[in-house]
């Protein structure tokens, strides 16, 4: 047993990769409870998949190397959280909708760049699907630095957030400055996105941020314990999911995912299955 | 309970929070004009309020009540005219609270009673502070002024309608509100809950707290409020609720749409008819 549980981390890059994804898990998973309750999911997956053409630019430019796709793939977030918030403002159309134009569009752009590279399938395979085993040891600093960020500033500003979060008008009859917090959520979910586009990729950050979060949701009706119950539902997916990439043989990313989801649907169907025997022995 | 003045509890982020002019009445709604696009949901809208009064807003539906909450609350620019708080425009006053419809509330949201209520505290404390002892006092003394001591680690769901609207004043007391804003609080109260509000808004009365208040049952208005305002879009009337509720002004302000029932002691009550289906709870 001891030896099932520890050859896997014989290797390096098996260390690294789970350090990465506890790390990207449990900090997703506590700014994912505001997602969750601000109601921001289809944004988290716009900008996941808007990152795109950032990750291209910086990969053809710098012909592979991590580092500049990182800070390309930042700038790209950020500059898409606000095109849409300028097109939500600016004109008749509504956030969703500004949303689906801008996430499409870019997703669009990022596979036109990427397309015009010759092996093609396999590096957008590694930007779609992630590439946790492939995490050198600077990705996990820069991982490390920006995740450590993340969750000091959702310390600082949590009473902030909470009133945002629970109802924007109070928080404007509070004379707190909305807007900014708003953004800074929206920043704060863009480099979330991006130090975790290693871990499971584009196309399947959103579970990071929401079904951790929404697991939890279904625990405790207490925010701080949603965030920590949410963090280990999130740490514990993490070393899971790659025991069952690495014995499986199955995509490490797809694994992380599958792992939440599989704890998410054990928490509601235990909940619904409680729920009906409870009505059933009323009825008996 | 003991209001600091606003100097001790200015935020700092805040350049422009207002400070009271004395003298000055606590609000002034002067020839408020509000459009939206094409639409007038307010027209030239004129009244003062003096300190401690209770005011009931009456009208039909969309005459422009929750406009004229917003603009108040500083949540809304109007088109023209303007809204005085103790003499200054509301923008940068944290004495106003805007209690809103308990429709309009997440309650599944994972916070309890006690955690509502210190939101109300989060303006006054400003950016990257957390509560203290002080905070944790005022929210304790204004869930006891609102009888919910008790229930205070409930998560909010849990309460009862009455009590999530005395949730609501507890917060709006621990902001230290001195002009509150209730949006259609006895919707859907029933009569023993709705005299436990009324209660607490005569406490709020001895502590020099303006209230107003939107609601549709023009009896309540007519019997426990000091002043009254009748709106559809203008100004129908305003003043001691005697004045106010004349069969001829309810009928232009209703166009109607407003039934006379005659009640036991020989006055006439009036019934808005056009509320929706949780405004009627009358026992």
């Amino acid at each position: 047993m001891i030896e099932f549980l520890l050859a896997p981390f014989q290797y390096a890059f098996m260390v690294r990769g789970t350090t990465a994804a506890v790390l990207v898990g449990i900090v997703c998973a506590v700014l994912g409870c505001f997602v969750i309750l601000r109601g921001m999911a289809f944004l988290g997956d716009a900008l996941s998949h808007a990152v795109l053409p950032g990750v291209a630019v910086g990969y053809l430019v710098s012909g592979g190397a991590r580092g500049p796709v990182f800070w390309w793939a930042m700038a790209t977030a950020l500059l898409s959280a606000l095109g849409i918030g300028a097109v939500t403002r600016t004109s008749k159309i509504k956030e969703d909708t500004a949303i689906g134009i801008i996430f499409a569009g870019m997703f669009a752009l990022g596979i036109a760049l990427i397309s015009t590279v010759r092996n093609y399938t396999a590096d957008l395979t590694h930007f779609l699907f992630g590439d946790v085993l492939g995490v050198s040891s600077a990705d996990l600093v820069r991982t490390a630095i920006f995740g450590v960020l993340i969750l000091l500033v959702i310390f600082l500003f949590y009473k902030e957030f909470l009133v945002l979060s629970f109802d924007p008008t109070l928080g404007a009859t509070l004379r707190l400055p909305n807007r900014l917090l708003e953004f800074t959520l929206i920043a704060l979910i863009a480099m979330a996105i991006v130090v975790s586009l290693q871990t499971v990729g584009v196309a399947l950050m959103v579970a990071l941020l929401v079904t951790p979060a929404a697991t939890a949701s279904l625990l405790t009706r207490r925010l701080p314990r949603m965030m920590a119950i949410a963090g280990l539902i999130a740490a514990f997916s993490g070393i899971s999911g790659l025991y069952f990439s690495y014995y499986l043989n199955i995509a490490s990313g797809s694994a992380i995912v599958l792992t939440c989801t599989v704890i998410f649907i054990l928490v509601w169907g235990s909940q619904e299955l409680a729920k009906r025997v409870k009505i059933a022995a009323r009825a008996a | 309970m003991n209001f600091p003045t606003a100097s001790q509890t200015r935020p700092r982020y805040d350049r422009h929070h207002a400070v009271h002019e004395p003298g000055m009445p606590i609000l002034s709604v002067e020839h408020l004009t509000v459009e939206y696009g094409a639409v007038k949901a307010l027209e030239d809208v004129s009244f003062n309020l003096d300190q401690a009064d209770r005011l009931a807003v009456v009208g039909p539906n969309g005459a422009g009540k929750s406009t004229l909450f917003k603009v108040i609350a500083g949540l809304l620019p109007p088109t023209h005219g303007l809204a005085r708080i103790a003499g200054h425009e509301p923008y940068g006053h944290l004495c106003i609270s805007y209690i809103p419809q308990r429709s309009q509330v997440d309650w599944t949201f994972p916070v309890s009673v006690a955690d509502v209520v210190m939101m109300g505290r989060t303006g006054r404390l400003g950016l990257l502070r957390w509560p203290g002892g002080n905070d944790r006092e005022i929210v304790v003394n204004a869930l006891k002024v609102v009888k919910l001591d008790s229930l205070q680690n409930r998560q909010i769901g849990e309460l009862s309608g009455g009590q999530q609207q005395r949730m609501f004043i507890a917060q709006a007391l621990a902001q230290q509100a001195e002009l509150m804003l209730l949006d259609e609080p006895f919707s859907g109260l029933d009569q023993p809950s709705q005299e436990e509000l009324f209660s607490i808004l005569d406490g709020l009365k001895k502590q020099k707290v303006t209230i107003m208040v939107a609601l549709h049952d023009l009896k309540l208005a007519a019997e426990r409020f000091d002043k009254a305002l009748i709106l559809n879009h203008r100004l129908v009337a305003f003043g001691a609720p005697d004045q106010v509720f004349r069969e001829e002004i309810l009928q232009s302000a209703y166009s109607g749409k407003l039934q006379m029932l005659p009640s036991a002691d020989g006055h006439t009550a009036f019934d808005d008819t056009c509320c929706g289906e949780e405004g009627h709870q009358h026992d």
